[in-house]
C-alpha cells in the first residue's frame, strides 16, 4: 500500500529523512514504484521505468549510508526525468516514434551531477514530440493529463515531468526550456520551474531542439527543492561549448534575509502606439498577478511600473526565427527520410524552419546582443527583478486546445509563449512560481526574471513569497 | 510526405501549407527591419555571450 506521507514529502525533507535514516532508500524507491504503478497510467506521464536497476541502486545507497559514506545531498533519492536526457545504454525516445529505439553511449552531464550527489535515476517521463510545443499534446505517445483536472492540459513540452511532480510521482524532475517548456507546464500544474541563465547548466547529453535557446532546469513542488536541484546541476562543463565559467554560489543562502526594499518591476501597460507587453493577459490571470504583487508589497518590496525597451518587442519573433531554423536543420535528415514518422503538427512546425534565409537567422542571432544590452540597461538599472505572468490565459482543456479538432485555437497558440519565449532569447534566468487559481480551479503562475547569473535573487525572492503564501496540492 | 519536404524547400507557390507558413515567416522577419540599423558592420552572434558574462562581473 502506498505511503502517501512519504510520497508527499518535499525533496529537501526526503533527503534529510534518508540521511537521518528515518527511512531507507529502498523503502522510498519501492513506495515510488508502487505509486507510479497506481497513478501514472491515468495521467499518461510515464515513458519508462527502471525498477530493477532502481532497487539495486537503492540497496547500494542504503549500504553506503550505513557505512557512513553518503554520496551527497540527494543520497538515495529517486527521481524521474523528461525523456530527452541521455543515459548511456538506455533508450531516449524524445516523445517520438523516430527515436523510439534511440540508444546513446553518453550520459547527460546534468544526470551525472545528480548521480554524484547521490540521486537515483529511476525512469523517464513523457513529453511533447521532440519538445516542440507548449500545450503538451503529443500525437505519438498520447496527451499527458493535468493532475489538477485530467480534462485539462499540463502544458509542455515538459508535460510528463509537470504531471508526475504535481501528482507526487516524482520528488522533482529535470526538463528543458527553449520557448517556455519548463515554466509553462510548471504554471499549469502549480509547480516551481527554473530556467537558469543560458550557459549556467550544461546541455551536454540532452536532446537538442535549438542550441542557441535550449536551457535545462528543474520542476519541483517547492522553491527550496528547485534551488537544490538547480545548484547541483549548475556549473562549467567542457563538453558543452556554451557552458559558462561563472562561479556557482549557494543559491538559497540569502533566503532568510527577506526582501524588504527589493525593487520589483512590472511591465507598463500600453504606451503611445505600441502594444504593452501585458496586453494579451486574460483578466482572471491578471487578477492573480495583482494578488501576488500585493503579497510582495506586504513583504516590504517596492513594486514599480517599468517601460520595457522598444527593441524587446522583437524578442518573440527573433526566438521563433532562431528556433525554427536550428530545429529544422537538426531534423533535416529525418524530415527527408521518414517524414511519415512525425506527428503532423511537429512536422509542419519543423518544415516551416526551412523557409528562413541564412541572413534572417544571422540577423536574429546578432540582434540578441543589442536587445539584451538595452534590456539590462533600461530594466535592471531601475529595478532588481522583473515580475510578469507565465501563461496569458487560464489553462485550457485538452479538447479546446487540440488544433486538429479545434482549429480556432490557433489564434491563441501563437500567444501562448508570449511571456516565456523572450527570456529564452535574452538568456536571462526566469523562475515560475505558483500564484493562485483561475475560475476553472486550475493553477496559474507568475515568473520572476533577474539579471544574468542572479539565480540566487530569484530563489530568495520566491522563497519569501512562498513562506508568506504557502501553496497546496490536490488530495 | 516526401513531396511536403520538396514543397517547403522550393517554397512551392501552389501548396497552401507552404503559402500559410510563408505568411508567418514574413511577419516574423519583417519585425526586425526597424532594428537592423543598430547592428554594426562588425557585430557577431557570439557577442551575446560576452554581454551575459560582462554584466555578471559588474554585479559581483
Amino acid at each position: 500500500m502506498v505511503d502517501e506521507t512519504l510520497s508527499r514529502m518535499s525533496l529537501v525533507q526526503l533527503s534529510a529523512a534518508i540521511a537521518a535514516r528515518k527511512v531507507s532508500s529502498q523503502e522510498v524507491v519501492l513506495n515510488n514504484i508502487e505509486q507510479l504503478e497506481k497513478s501514472a497510467s491515468s495521467l499518461n506521464c510515464l515513458a519508462r521505468l527502471f525498477p530493477e536497476e532502481a532497487l539495486k541502486a537503492a540497496k547500494i545507497a542504503d549500504k553506503q549510508l550505513f557505512s557512513g559514506k553518503p554520496k551527497g545531498l540527494l543520497h538515495g533519492v529517486p527521481l524521474l526525468h523528461k525523456d530527452m536526457f541521455y543515459s548511456s545504454g538506455n533508450i531516449t525516445a524524445c516523445g517520438s516514434k523516430i527515436c523510439a529505439d534511440y540508444v546513446t553511449d553518453v550520459t547527460a552531464t546534468a544526470l551525472l551531477k545528480l548521480e554524484q550527489a547521490g540521486a537515483l535515476d529511476i525512469g523517464r517521463l513523457n513529453m511533447v514530440e521532440f519538445a516542440y510545443g507548449l500545450t503538451g499534446h503529443n500525437e505519438i505517445t498520447g496527451d499527458v493529463r493535468n493532475p489538477w483536472n485530467p480534462e485539462y492540459i499540463t502544458g509542455g513540452s515538459s508535460s510528463g515531468p509537470a504531471a508526475a511532480v504535481a501528482a507526487f510521482l516524482s520528488y522533482g524532475s529535470l526538463g528543458s526550456d527553449t520557448g517556455g517548456s519548463i515554466r509553462f507546464p510548471a504554471s499549469c500544474c502549480g509547480l516551481v520551474g527554473m530556467k537558469p541563465t543560458y550557459g549556467r547548466v550544461s546541455r551536454f547529453g540532452a536532446m537538442p531542439l535549438s542550441f542557441s535557446l535550449d536551457h535545462l532546469g528543474p520542476l519541483t513542488r517547492t522553491v527550496a527543492d528547485c534551488s537544490l536541484l538547480t545548484n547541483i546541476i549548475s556549473g562549467r562543463d567542457s563538453k558543452d561549448t556554451t557552458s559558462s565559467t561563472q562561479p556557482v554560489p549557494a543559491f538559497i543562502s540569502k533566503a532568510e534575509s527577506g526582501i524588504r526594499g527589493l525593487k520589483i518591476g512590472v511591465p507598463t501597460k500600453r504606451s503611445g502606439n505600441s502594444a504593452g507587453f501585458l496586453d494579451p493577459l486574460h483578466p482572471e490571470v491578471q487578477r492573480e498577478m495583482e494578488n501576488s504583487l500585493a503579497v510582495f508589497r506586504g513583504l516590504g518590496a517596492k513594486v514599480v511600473e517599468i517601460p520595457l525597451p522598444e527593441s524587446f518587442e522583437i524578442s518573440n519573433a527573433m526566438a521563433n526565427i532562431i528556433g525554427g531554423a536550428e530545429s529544422s536543420s537538426a531534423h533535416a535528415n529525418w524530415l527527408k527520410e521518414q517524414p511519415e514518422n512525425y506527428g503532423s503538427q511537429t512536422r509542419e512546425r519543423l518544415l516551416t524552419g526551412l523557409l528562413f534565409s541564412a541572413t534572417d537567422y544571422l540577423d536574429a542571432l546578432k540582434l540578441r546582443k543589442i536587445v539584451l544590452e538595452e534590456f539590462l540597461q533600461d530594466v535592471f538599472e531601475q529595478v532588481d527583478i522583473l515580475h510578469c505572468p507565465v501563461v496569458p490565459i487560464p489553462v485550457p482543456t485538452l479538447a479546446e486546445s487540440d488544433i486538429k479538432a479545434n482549429p480556432g485555437f490557433i489564434e491563441y497558440l501563437s500567444l501562448l509563449g508570449h511571456f516565456t519565449r523572450p527570456f529564452d532569447y535574452l538568456g536571462l534566468p526566469a523562475l515560475s512560481v505558483p500564484a493562485g487559481k483561475t475560475d476553472n480551479g486550475l493553477p496559474t503562475g507568475f515568473q520572476l526574471i533577474a539579471p544574468p547569473f542572479e539565480e540566487s535573487l530569484l530563489f530568495s525572492t520566491a522563497l519569501a513569497y512562498e513562506k508568506e503564501n504557502p501553496w497546496s496540492f490536490p488530495e | 510526405m516526401q513531396n511536403q519536404w520538396t514543397a517547403f524547400l522550393n517554397q512551392d507557390p501552389n501548396d497552401p501549407e507552404v503559402q500559410f507558413a510563408l505568411e508567418s515567416v514574413k511577419i516574423l522577419t519583417e519585425s526586425k527591419n526597424n532594428f537592423l540599423a543598430k547592428l554594426s558592420f562588425e557585430t557577431e552572434p557570439a557577442e551575446f555571450g560576452k554581454v551575459l558574462s560582462i554584466n555578471n562581473s559588474k554585479t559581483q
